[in-house]
């Protein structure tokens, strides 16, 4: 077997760059999601997630980069084992649901009748009516059922939960924990923060068309530990402590104020213990700490690693 | 790997076929003596007729399938794109089931007003011209490139295509018109050249000729370049689809 055939289901993206006349909507982004492995694209709107999967499946053209599937470049046959769910509804709505499987059953070597139908009682989807007369929520159902439907290596999902309920949105979260178990690959997209956390292993964070961090989910969690203060003053002095070179970043937001502090905590503890807050507390980061400083958020940023 | 495009023509096909079956049917019931063919002892009943109304009405199908790639383009490629074929076999499969869908409707048209004619016992006033075979083909050919040039204009477009497509027919019928106002030389040549890619031109009526004016072409001349129109359009259908990726 060779290297290539045994991770089959790795996806290897290098430097890609895409460009939309003069809007750069992709710069120099590169990542790898492992075989096997959840992996989490997040970023604010128009930070070129969609423009990624895209430019990754051969959508767009990028101006300048390389994406690989397994090391090799993607070509049609590929798609047999690659499962696409876009962010906008790609379906016909003039089908009925029972048509776009029949249409995939007849497409897809892979493709699997009896999952379609324990997959569409889940999400109690009536297959009888044409994808106009499903809702958003439904139509979202119906694409993934589809994807799921044909035992794919590679399931690309662009916001995969947009429009379900609660319910039908931890059933596609489920799904995919379940599917990569079972050694599928998968790269989603979400808004969702907290289903980012709780299906994704890594994640890449995406901002103005920028890669600004990837990593292990639980190593980036525990690479920071955040110090929360509240001070009685609105404006505390904070004396050197947004300079030292063991915090990251500080925010404020009234009298309250965050530094992201990478060692040595304790010592830090004391620095703030001296300023006399109200109150003082060592906070584990979560995701949304880390896709919030990793964006910037212009008002409350004081300071960030390098400049 | 066609049951999409045949659920997707099936459904323009039904529409067209069955107003030309309803209206056919009405026309078997109409009582003989109700019905003139005209005066005289030996009344006609041309068979290119027939195939004028079928080339006409498949033209209409043919413009509304024309749009199809763009229809594609639109709101789809990221179904069509991520199948496991490729994108020049899919959409010649796209392509294939139109023609496929038109040319049986051209047949479906002719044969529906033949039985009308024989239901009502007129079979024997049918007049085939010599030629009848060459203008089989040319009316066949017609909707074809129609379609063609259909597909051509808005392979690479999207929400606008069906706009374009329908513009096609008041703009062939101008250029047309404009070729028989008095113009200068150098516009009149112009003309005769844009021409040749009008569809119109190769449609007259009259057998053996087609716009003596413009062209003196046979019935055999013009279904080649209607055939050739039909494929040139398909040709740079698919090299827009080819190129579309954004």
């Amino acid at each position: 077997m060779t290297a290539s055939a045994e991770h089959a289901g790795t996806i290897d993206i290098r430097s890609l760059t895409k460009r939309y006349g003069t809007v750069l909507a992709v710069d120099d982004v590169s990542f790898n999601v492992p075989e096997g492995s959840i992996f989490g694209l997040l970023g604010t709107n128009g930070a070129g997630k969609t423009t990624t999967f895209k430019c990754m499946l051969g959508l767009a053209r990028p101006n300048s980069g390389t994406v690989t599937f397994g090391g090799r470049t993607l070509e049609p046959a590929m798609f047999e084992h690659i499962a696409y769910v876009p962010e906008r509804s790609a379906l016909y709505e003039w089908m009925s649901g029972n048509q776009h499987l029949e249409f995939y059953r007849r497409s897809y070597k892979h493709y699997d009748a009896e999952r379609a139908r324990k997959l569409t009682d889940l999400f109690h989807l009536d297959l009888r009516k044409r994808v106009k007369a499903l809702s958003k929520g439904q139509q979202t159902a119906l694409a993934v059922i589809l994807a799921f439907s044909i035992h794919p290596k590679i399931l690309v999902l662009d916001e995969p939960t947009s429009g379900l309920d609660p319910v039908h949105q931890r059933h596609v979260l489920d799904l995919m924990i379940s599917e990569s178990s079972a050694g599928t690959t998968i790269l989603f997209s979400s808004h969702q923060i907290g289903q980012v956390e709780r299906a994704a292993e890594r994640i890449a964070i995406l901002h103005n068309s920028k890669l600004v961090m990837q990593g292990d989910v639980e190593q980036l969690r525990s690479d920071e530990k955040i110090i929360e203060a509240t001070f009685d003053s609105e404006t505390p002095s904070l004396n050197g402590i947004e300079s030292d070179p063991r915090v990251r970043l500080v925010t404020r937001n009234g009298r309250l104020v965050r530094a992201f502090v990478r060692n040595d905590t304790e010592g830090l503890m004391k620095l703030f213990a001296d300023k006399q807050p109200r109150s003082l507390r060592v906070l584990d980061q979560n995701l949304e700490d880390i896709f919030l400083s990793a964006v910037g958020d212009d008002i409350n940023a004081a300071k960030s690693w390098g400049g | 790997m066609y049951y999409k495009e045949l659920l997707r023509v099936r459904h323009f096909f039904v529409y067209f076929a069955g107003t030309i079956a309803a209206i056919a049917l009405v026309c078997m019931v109409i009582p003989n003596r109700v019905l003139s063919l005209g005066a005289g002892a030996h009344p006609q009943i041309p068979f290119v007729f027939f195939l004028v109304v079928a080339g006409i009405a498949a033209s209409i199908l043919a413009t509304i399938l024309g749009t199809s790639l763009a229809a594609e383009n639109c709101a789809h490629l990221e179904i069509a794109w991520t199948l496991p074929a490729s994108r020049i076999a899919y959409a010649a499969r796209v392509l294939w089931v139109d023609v496929l869908a038109i040319v049986a409707l051209f047949a479906f048209i002719v044969l529906a007003g033949l039985a009308v004619i024989y239901a009502h016992g007129f079979g024997r006033y049918l007049v085939f011209d010599p030629d009848s075979g060459a203008e089989v083909l040319r009316f066949a050919a017609y909707p074809l490139a129609w379609f063609g040039i259909a597909q051509a204009l808005t392979a690479s477009m999207r929400a606008k295509a069906p706009a374009y497509a329908g513009l096609a027919w008041p703009v062939a019928l101008a250029l047309l018109i404009l070729y028989e106002v008095p113009l200068s030389a150098p516009l009149h040549a112009m003309l005769r050249t844009i021409n040749l890619v009008n569809p119109l031109v190769y449609a007259s009526f009259a057998s053996g000729t087609v716009t003596p004016d413009l062209l003196m072409l046979n019935a055999a001349i013009a279904a080649e370049a209607l055939a050739g129109l039909a494929i040139l359009g398909i040709a740079l259908a698919l090299a827009q689809w080819q190129r579309l990726q954004a």
